[in-house]
């Protein structure tokens, strides 16, 4: 049933990036509110299931949405589901008391990994393309996931 | 052996995690494979069934709005298809009086509506209602009527995904006029960078950006942006220059989309 639920969900995230987007864009940067998602997911179900759900979602992702690189985000994902599910399993949880770390550390990988690939072949420096594309559009996603945890709680001793 | 599945069960979240980032970069590698074309095609299509009506509701919200604008832009482009007929006329009187002889290629208009955007900071996408059953296929030319829109790179049978001018890795043969100088536009968004035009060429901002015709996706003299700033750094020969699209891609409803008859019928036109 919960994964009915998860589906569902991913459903809404991805109708809304690929409908609405325009309407939630801070500049050239939006939220990636799929990666909120798996995020909770990896939270509460840990690493195997983190890692399996985001190669599915970022597949789905790529071959609806993705312009090139068609891979790109399953591979980005299923690593932010592993780190996630790594880092709230039961022992780090106690050196990380908080979603707030290993959320925003999946994040960022999540669009490290995307920017560096995207870059690959055009003349921008990856410095210049992590601090204006990366980053910015990691701390937007940091930000209303932070909003939607506070609401949608993944793990209540978490947060 | 019982250690091999005891260490496999041990070790199943990184085999997990291996077999995941090996099937992905396999699929990264495998881009340009068909099979994974057609698989794009066969999603895009099953999605389209979900995303056409959720679309056309946000989309109904907008419209009346939209309706003044056109009623307005009709208008003005009335006026302005009525003095491009008079330049034709003077045009082809002209080319007569040179004997001038052309090959030109010949489309046909598709349009299509937009039931799907993907923005982000690299990649800019559009799904369109409009597939391989239109005659839609790669590299098909996307326009509106402010000019350049995309091209398609990827078309399922009733759907198909276009690249848009604004996306990081999209890249145009144009033709800066009035000074003739040519260049590459890199995709950008905001503004284009506008690169390979030499130092020694004049270009003013306020020139206009237009299709050259070099490439083999589109044709010559489609609008493409606006000259915004041009800039010479003594370490480079090239001019810096920055382009502002005509085209407003996050404002796209409906678009046209050029085939190209002779590619489809194998008939060259002289």
């Amino acid at each position: 049933m919960k994964w009915i639920k998860y589906g569902v969900l991913f459903s809404i995230a991805l109708i809304i990036e690929s409908n609405l987007s325009w309407f939630y864009a801070i500049g050239n940067h939006t939220p990636d509110l799929i990666i909120i998602l798996l995020i909770y997911i990896a939270i509460k179900e840990g690493k195997i299931k983190g890692t399996s759900t985001g190669f599915t979602m970022g597949l789905i992702e790529d071959l609806i949405v993705s312009v090139s690189f068609l891979g790109l985000s399953s591979l980005t994902k299923c690593i932010t589901g592993f780190i996630m599910g790594y880092f709230t399993e039961s022992r780090r949880s106690r050196l990380f008391p908080g979603i707030m770390f290993p959320t925003s550390i999946g994040i960022i990988i999540n669009e490290f990994v995307r920017t560096m690939f995207r870059i690959a072949g055009t003349s921008e420096g990856i410095l210049s393309a992590m601090l204006t594309k990366a980053l910015p559009s990691s701390i937007y996603t940091f930000v209303i996931s932070l909003i939607i945890f506070s609401i949608f709680k993944p793990k209540e001793d978490l947060i | 052996m019982t250690n091999f599945i005891s260490f496999i069960y041990n070790s199943r979240d990184y085999l997990t995690l291996f077999l995941a980032i090996f099937l992905s970069l396999f699929l990264i590698s495998s881009n340009d494979n068909p099979a994974v074309s057609s698989m794009r095609g066969i999603v895009l299509d099953s999605y389209r069934f979900i995303q056409k009506p959720i679309f056309t509701i946000s989309d109904l919200m907008k419209v009346r709005k939209e309706n003044k604008i056109i009623r307005r832009k009709n208008i003005e482009l009335s006026v302005m298809v009525s003095n491009l007929r008079e330049a034709r006329i003077e045009n082809e009187r002209l080319r007569n009086l040179l004997s001038f002889s052309e090959s030109k290629k010949v489309y046909e208009f598709v349009s299509s509506e937009v039931i799907g955007y993907n923005m982000g900071s690299f990649s800019n996408s559009i799904i369109l209602d409009a597939g391989l059953e239109k005659g839609i296929s790669k590299n098909t030319p996307v326009v509106n009527s402010d000019g350049v829109v995309g091209k398609v790179i990827d078309a399922g049978e009733k759907s198909s995904v276009v690249q848009l001018l604004d996306d990081q890795n999209f890249r145009i043969a144009v033709t800066i006029n009035p000074g003739g100088a040519n260049g590459i536009l890199h995709g950008n968004r905001g503004l284009s960078d506008l690169k390979e035009v030499p130092k020694g060429l004049m270009v003013t901002v306020g020139d206009t950006v237009v299709t050259s015709g070099y490439s083999d996706i589109y044709p010559i003299g489609l609008m493409v942006g606006i000259v915004r700033s041009v800039d010479e750094r003594p370490e480079y020969f090239f001019k810096d220059i920055k382009v502002k699209p005509f085209v407003t891609m996050a404002k796209l409803k409906e678009v046209l989309l050029l085939l190209d008859l002779n590619l489809n019928k194998g008939v060259t036109e002289k």
